[in-house]
């Protein structure tokens, strides 16, 4: 897994316009192509086949989109920006110290430097029967995401509505722009739209995004938030380097509402509000945000922690967070 | 992170030595730190051919048939081997050589080499591999010790003769094991169980091989134990050994990983025999995790006596190791799981089973701490809750127990120097112990564990009469000194110490020495770099070298300032059994004393030779000319050779070291109740390294212990699904990160070891083994549960507080 043992073509268009056009080829000479930004997670990708594209369209040539922008109440996320410039923004520091908290936990510096926000909000899935060299996948006999006909994690042996892949969402930025309520602004060769964050994730951990093939995002949109604060707390053995087993975001609202997102659990980030109002107490409602979090399906063990300890650590980290922030407020 | 800097000598008498006993930068960081040293993998060998391996994807089946036909048609492809190209088998041991370069008629586990190809690219070798036609027909797998020791008509190894799959079964009894527990204020028994975990060196493993017209080969290959390799080089390839120089470049740790003869290496020699071309192959770390060769998966049960006078009276071992596919260091695994609990308490009465198990996974050998790591751990915790049922101090009752200096174990274990005593008195002031233990608040605790190792094996692998160790010394015309050594540095320094020694003993200053060590060609034997061996063997060789060439050079200027030279008077007869073994070392005879001086009346400094008592003096460099009037060239020989040890018995050669280091840790912990999370805040260590050479390479040591110990203990595990490793990967196979390193204070605990080269010990092993059960001592104490697996998983904490709860809930 040091090399690439297959060949691929490279492209590195500079304007959207050319990249538009090099997708319209591409699909028109039904060539499989595929994006990548800071490439940390597609390099993997690539040495254990578990993508063997025809070609790599690398986006790091439209610098258009490496910039954050305050316009308005909303900060503008260009989705090229990498997570230590993410970090060390002024805006973020400002206005979402949390996310480029939250950005700071991913991987390792060196990672950090090359990886970007909308790599790490598109990143890939995991599983631990497909995140393996090409040799070690074919010690078992090929799942759902490897185009078999097995999950080997809920042991089934056949793909529909109720049974899909179960590979995991573990983005550790993607919680609290949900909680957000950010935007995305997509480009394709069929043109711009723009959709909401909530609405890019899907169930099944094969097709977990709902960008169309050739779609890019170029941009994320934050709305400033007012008087609220948040939180981001990761779950991992190590202080560096690792995936989410769990990741959480906490959100207070000024009035009170708490809202929370999941990672790394289930096949797509899980999301759950409570509005102070319907409590009668605010314990009352951390109780109920927490049962309701932690009712949240979690995928069958496929990290170093076991299924139930990921599980109940929903509502220890619920509450951590929310104690930061409590704790932030009064200082 | 607030890491004290010790200088290590703290505490220890200046002895006025110049080179030694101080922090010195090894002589190769400076190149490794610039990216000029080169590592296996850097050499440039003209237009290589390039290897890969083909590996089986089944844990277990028979190999109907390999069609290389397709792979051999692709242009650019020179070659394809399969197991049919190797009909000797090999294995570091003799008596269990039992491995195939290349899986023959059966595979054994995943990711054994069933096939081979060179070609002109790496490109091309990896599309030729899918071009090649494994017929496999699945068999049933063992996937565990208990499956291994049910009878079966299909063993893994069916040339034992055995109706299972044990490959060695050890039973040892010593003293009366009814009698001990009968002494006994309390009998402790539990059952532990631990991962296998992998060494985790940095470089993956590499082999180049360059050939010359008359089918000479150079092996340039990143192992431990040239030596080795070079035999079963010869041997697998059927050629003599003058045909084979095996040449060791830099190396990026070993840890026990890098001490076998690799299947690679033989690939890649039969290649360039076959071909005539010079050849390469590097590994990918998941090869690393197929090769594996770690620390066997434990499951043993142990049950301790403990008496308030006596100490510990008694210790019953049971114990199964998976050793997977093949034998590797196993027997000695199997030994030292058993006789290295011989320190560093008396332990009067005392038995062990140990049994290892062939099963379909990759094999387990020789990870730094071999064998003893585990049934450490199970009796440093035993002997905290022997203390706690008693209410006595774990600490305090440690003191008592330790070996005194110059005694024989039960199981006649020769020991000589230890400074564990004062160390652990020392450490127990240092951390305040006394404050802490039992007096924290719920979450916090502190532990304390202590530990035991071999300085060097006293018996070589393959039995010969050869020195343990050669050194070869010249002095060129210049002046300046050359150490030709065959041991191997492996990042561990021993270059640099070697260095020292001459340094030391010639006066002279340590850029002054170089050194060529590790190629069998042009330095003497040196049987590598394994069982913490090579300070105290090499070192004294490269000693007794300079030892003999100061004599030369003081002869050649008594010479030219007109002086009878210096008698040099044999020592008086050793002054008891214990500190020369009964036999002398092969030091310069009549000249060595135990852990003598070479005191001789001069002083070798800045140049000059000076006689101390007649303040007359010439330059060391007339001395040189001088002394090459003789014969042209200037060179000496040191050796080490161990003392005649050991018992009568079956087995008695196991765990024999000339001398023994001794370790005591105290850690402290913060456990998170909630979470289950146990961090390491702070280790304080005091090693019994004898005199410590270079202070700087022993800190560096320790804090590497500490770290890998770290990893055993909260997260390192191999992971398989029936066979198939799950986490070959560094983002899988969870080794600590920097942050978790905890901060670190080093007591001094020095003794003089009368054998070891200017009193030195070992301090490469022994450290680690105590780091693991101090940790779950101080979890203990910081929350009250007891882990008897490792790694001590968050979630495995919580399920113990949970039952810990539910058992108090009861009462």
């Amino acid at each position: 897994m040091t090399a690439l043992d297959k060949e691929f073509d490279f492209a590195r268009p500079k304007t959207i316009e050319q990249l538009c056009n090099l997708v319209r080829e591409c699909q028109h000479e039904d060539r499989h192509f595929i994006f990548s930004a800071g490439a940390t997670d597609i390099m993997p990708h690539l040495k254990s086949e578990i993508l063997s594209p025809d070609i790599v369209i690398s986006l790091t040539a439209l610098h258009a989109l490496n910039t954050i922008e305050k316009r308005g109440n909303h900060i503008i996320i260009g989705t090229l920006t990498s997570l230590s410039d993410l970090s060390k923004n002024n805006h973020i520091q400002q206005h979402l110290p949390a996310l480029g908290g939250a950005a700071h936990k991913v991987a390792s510096p060196q990672i950090r430097n090359r990886a970007t926000i909308g790599g790490n909000i598109m990143v890939e899935n995991r599983c631990i029967y497909i995140n393996q060299s090409r040799l070690n996948r074919q010690s078992h006999s090929p799942c759902f995401k490897a185009d078999g006909n097995i999950c080997h994690l809920v042991k089934s042996i056949k793909r529909g509505d109720d049974i899909l892949c179960q590979a995991r969402f573990v983005s550790d930025t993607a919680p609290l722009l949900l909680l957000q309520g950010s935007t995305l602004d997509i480009i394709g060769p069929a043109g711009p739209r723009e959709i909401k964050l909530a609405d890019l994730y899907l169930n099944d951990g094969m097709e977990s995004k709902s960008l169309m093939r050739g779609e890019i995002i170029t941009h994320i949109k934050v709305k400033i938030p007012e008087n609220s604060a948040s939180h981001y707390e990761k779950l991992t053995i190590r202080n560096a380097l690792d995936f989410p087993a769990l990741g959480v975001a906490v959100l207070r609202r000024g009035n009170g509402d708490i809202s929370v997102a999941l990672t790394g659990l289930n096949t797509r980030p899980g999301v759950f509000h409570a509005t102070r109002e319907n409590y009668e107490t605010f314990d009352d409602m951390i109780v109920d945000i927490c049962q309701k979090a932690s009712d949240f399906t979690v995928t069958y063990q496929q990290d170093f922690f076991p299924r139930g300890y990921r599980k109940n650590m929903i509502p220890v980290f619920i509450r951590r967070g929310i104690n930061k922030i409590l704790e932030g407020a009064k200082s | 992170m607030d890491h004290k800097m010790t200088d290590g000598t703290n505490g220890y008498p200046g002895k006025g030595y110049k080179v030694i006993g101080k922090p010195v930068p090894l002589i190769d960081s400076r190149a490794k730190v610039m990216g000029q040293a080169l590592y296996t993998d850097d050499i440039r060998l003209h237009n290589p051919l390039i290897i890969k391996i083909l590996r089986s994807p089944c844990a277990s089946a028979n190999i109907l048939s390999v069609d290389s036909s397709a792979a051999l048609a692709l242009s650019g492809v020179k070659g394809v081997l399969t197991g049919a190209d190797f009909k000797n088998s090999f294995g570091v041991l003799s008596i269990s050589k039992d491995e195939p370069a290349i899986a023959r008629d059966r595979v054994r586990y995943m990711g054994e080499p069933v096939a081979a190809v060179a070609a002109e690219t790496s490109e091309i070798a990896a599309r030729a591999l899918r071009l090649i036609k494994v017929d496999y027909e699945i068999t049933d797998g063992v996937f565990n010790s208990k499956e291994a020791l049910k009878p079966t008509d299909q063993p893994l190894h069916p040339e034992l003769n055995k109706k299972n799959n044990l490959h060695k079964e050890i039973l040892q009894e010593f003293g009366d094991l009814d009698q001990g527990f009968a002494d006994a204020d309390v009998v402790v028994k539990k059952r532990f169980r631990f991962a296998s975990i992998n060494h985790g060196f940095t470089e993956p493993h590499a082999t180049q091989v360059s050939i010359d017209n008359n089918g000479n080969i150079t092996v340039y290959s990143a192992t431990q134990v040239p030596h080795y390799l070079h035999m079963a080089m010869a041997e697998v390839l059927e050629i003599p050994e003058h045909n084979i120089r095996v040449i060791k470049p830099h190396l990026g740790g070993g840890f026990g990983g890098k001490s076998d003869p690799f299947p690679h290496e033989m690939i890649a020699a039969k290649f360039a025999l076959d071909s005539g071309r010079n050849v390469k192959i590097k590994f990918d770390r998941e090869e690393v995790f197929f090769s594996h060769h770690g620390r066997h998966q434990t499951d043993l049960t142990m049950t301790l006596g403990y008496s308030r006078e006596k100490g510990i009276t008694a210790i019953d071992l049971d114990t199964l190791i998976d050793g997977g596919a093949y034998g590797s260091f196993g027997i000695v695994t199997t030994y030292y799981n058993g006789v290295l609990l011989q320190g560093p308490y008396k332990l009067p009465n005392f038995r062990f089973h140990v049994q290892r198990l062939y099963t379909n996974k990759p094999m387990c050998g020789a990870m730094r701490g071999h064998g003893g790591v585990n049934p450490r751990f199970a009796s440093e915790v035993l002997l905290d809750m022997a203390c706690a049922e008693l209410g006595l101090d774990p600490a305090e009752s440690r003191l008592n127990m330790i070996h005194k200096e110059n005694t024989l174990t039960t199981n006649e274990f020769r020991v000589t120097s230890v400074g564990l005593h004062n160390g652990l008195t020392e450490s127990i002031k240092r951390t305040r112990w006394k404050e802490k233990h039992g007096k924290l608040p719920f979450g916090k605790g502190i532990g304390v564990a202590c530990g035991f190792f071999i300085s060097g094996s006293a018996l070589p692998i393959h039995w010969n009469k050869l020195p343990a160790s050669t050194v070869r010394m010249t002095i060129d015309y210049d002046g300046g000194v050359t150490v030709y050594s065959g041991a191997a540095d492996i990042g561990q320094g021993s270059d640099t110490m070697l260095a020292q020694m001459a340094a030391e003993v010639l006066g002279q200053p340590l850029e002054n020495i170089k050194i060529i060590s590790a190629d069998t060609r042009t330095t003497p034997v040196d049987l590598g770099s394994y069982s913490s061996r090579v300070t105290f063997m090499a070192g004294n060789a490269s000693r007794n070298a300079a030892i003999r060439m100061r004599r030369i050079l003081i002869e050649a200027a008594c010479e030219l300032l007109e002086m009878i030279p210096p008698k040099y008077d044999r020592p008086d007869a050793p002054d008891n059994f214990f500190r020369q073994g009964g036999r002398k070392p092969d030091f310069e005879q009549g000249f060595l004393g135990p852990n003598p001086d070479y005191t001789d009346g001069f002083i070798i400094e800045d140049g000059l030779i000076r006689s101390k008592q007649h303040n007359a003096s010439v330059t060391y460099l007339d001395a040189v000319a001088k002394a090459l009037e003789f014969g042209g060239i200037l060179q000496t020989s040191g050796t080490y050779r161990a003392p005649k040890l050991g018992g009568k018995f079956k087995g008695a050669g196991a765990g024999l070291s000339p001398s023994y280091s001794f370790t005591a840790f105290i850690v402290e912990v913060t456990v998170d109740p909630e979470t289950g999370f146990i961090k390491v805040d702070k280790a304080t260590c005091a090693h019994d390294c004898g005199f410590p050479l270079n202070p700087l390479t022993v800190r560096g040591q320790i804090e590497g212990c500490i770290h890998m110990g770290l990893g055993q203990a909260l997260m390192e595990e191999m992971v398989y699904d029936n066979g198939a490793t799950q986490n070959p990967s560094f983002l899988d196979y969870k080794i600590p990160s920097a942050f978790e390193q905890p901060e670190v204070d080093i007591v001094p605990a020095y003794s003089d070891d009368s054998e070891g080269p200017f009193g030195a010990k070992e301090a490469g092993e022994g450290i680690l083994a105590p780091v693991i059960p101090a940790i779950a001592n101080a979890v203990y104490d910081a929350v009250g549960i007891r882990l008897t697996q490792l790694p001590m998983r968050p979630d495995r904490v919580l399920a113990a507080l949970a039952k810990a709860k539910d058992k108090e809930a009861a009462k």
